[in-house]
């Protein structure tokens, strides 16, 4: 059964979002800082791209993208479009799978992970063997522990966020 | 969670459009102005997240890395005994010969600032900046070896442009001082993917596998003699005139967490003309 949760106004969500940015910039560094380590920036996209209108979410990711893309400026502008694109894809899959689902919600932060490096290696020019490596072994890795973190962020904030959960 | 209106309007397909085309725009304009704006953007609005990022790696400590450093601490030490008899001894060399002093290269150690994109490698953060000394074309090593070269430095951050990166180029020589070339990217390679090629080398010239390949010095952005990486065996061989070998690089960008960033005293830069073509 679905639980409605109250709560979730505008207030305690960007707290959620300065959390994860101190997470991105300053807890990952300090623990676990590899090419594995879970994407907090990205997790923040999703869950703010799933509670906005496509347009609005691929704006938000344009500008996540253009913070990916100062920091590594290697092929300045993939980030911004590969961020964009997973922002108006959260956007409009969170509508056709609306299943307010534990699985489907971890799904969404792994697939999202993903598409988001996929677009990035492409546009960045990548070889067949390079892309191949990076899609099949890092990027699986990286998308599990980011929708684990997701998945721990969602749950322990759920009220903030307003998520309804099944159980 | 809070489910707002799914229909796709047509204000949505204008943002999406628009900012496809902003992405686009990025992505095709001149490396000179996208370097300077992100340096722009760096330092200003994203100066609190790489102040954070900074502190948080000068901060990160464990007992494997403590023991890395300690053991690089001592071989470093044992290398060094014999170093002030070896300066003297060229010294003196040099003095027979009637050549002047080497020109000094001053090293300031920096954090690298690893960002979760998967182009994280081919380009680097730096903690150090300006303030730091650092300016852009200062070399970028790693206790293993040759890493890259800063691109664009601010007061407290600075972005370098590794060897996995498709525009890196680097004048090289065997460590034997024997054969010369150029050191570039296997193309589309990944940082993770890790080798390098070694072009230009004359076609009578064999090298053979693991030989030492090291900078050459020329050009004066990177002092001589640091290692780049080991010859692993010959990749192609054009047209009978040049061979190009495979070289597995010595330092990996994606796994270093330290650097030094040199820069060249300014009187010896004079040594160097920018281009030669320039001179009058």
């Amino acid at each position: 059964m679905a639980r409605r949760r109250s709560g979730g106004g505008s207030g305690p969500f960007i707290v959620v979002l300065l959390l994860l940015l101190g997470l991105q910039f300053y807890a990952r560094p300090r623990l676990w800082d590899g090419p594995t380590s879970p994407d907090f920036l990205l997790i923040g996209l999703l869950l703010l791209a799933i509670r906005s209108s496509p347009g609005a979410a691929a704006v938000i990711g344009l500008l996540v993208g253009l913070v990916t893309d100062v920091l590594t400026p290697a092929h300045f502008g993939a980030g911004m479009l590969a961020h964009t694109l997973v922002g108006y894809l959260g956007s409009q899959g969170r509508a056709v799978v609306f299943a307010e689902n534990i699985l489907v919600t971890a799904g969404l932060f792994a697939g999202g992970l993903w598409i988001r490096n996929a677009i990035m290696l492409v546009l960045s020019g990548t070889n067949r063997a390079g892309l191949t490596q990076a899609l099949l072994v890092w990027s699986p890795l990286q998308a599990t522990t980011t929708a684990l973190a997701g998945l721990v962020i969602v749950v322990l904030f759920r009220d903030w966020l307003a998520i309804r959960i099944d159980e | 969670m809070r489910a707002p209106s799914r229909r796709v309007s047509r204000r949505d397909h204008l943002l999406l459009i628009g900012s496809l085309l902003v992405g686009v725009a990025a992505m095709t304009a001149p490396s000179e102005a996208t370097l300077a704006a992100s340096g722009a953007i760096r330092e200003t609005v994203l100066l609190p997240v790489v102040w954070m990022q900074s502190r948080a790696a000068e901060g990160r400590t464990s007992r494997a890395r403590l023991e890395t450093l300690r053991g690089e601490r001592d071989s470093a030490a044992i290398a060094l005994q014999g170093q002030p008899a070896l300066e003297a001894e060229n010294t003196r060399l040099r003095a027979l010969l009637g050549l002047r002093a080497a020109f000094p290269v001053e090293w300031t150690a920096a954090e690298v600032l690893h960002q979760t994109v998967p182009v994280d490698g081919r380009t680097i953060l730096l903690s150090a900046g300006t303030r730091n000394g650092i300016s852009a074309d200062s070399p970028v090593v790693s206790p293993d070896g040759l890493l890259g070269v800063v691109v664009q430095a601010g007061p407290i951050s600075s972005i370098a442009l590794t060897w996995a990166h498709p525009e890196f180029r680097v004048s090289a020589v065997t460590a034997d001082g024997q054969t010369q070339g150029i050191v570039a990217p296997y193309p589309g390679s990944v940082a993770s993917e890790a080798f390098l090629e070694f072009r230009g080398v004359a076609f009578r010239d064999t090298i053979p596998t693991g030989t030492l390949v090291v900078t050459s010095g020329l050009t004066g952005v990177y002092p001589r003699g640091i290692p780049i990486g080991r010859v692993v065996g010959i990749r192609s061989e054009q047209l009978g005139w040049e061979r190009v070998y495979r070289l597995a690089p010595v330092a990996i960008p994606g796994g270093v967490s330290h650097v030094l960033i040199g820069r060249f005293q300014a009187d010896s830069l004079a040594a160097w003309p920018s281009d030669s073509l320039e001179l009058p």
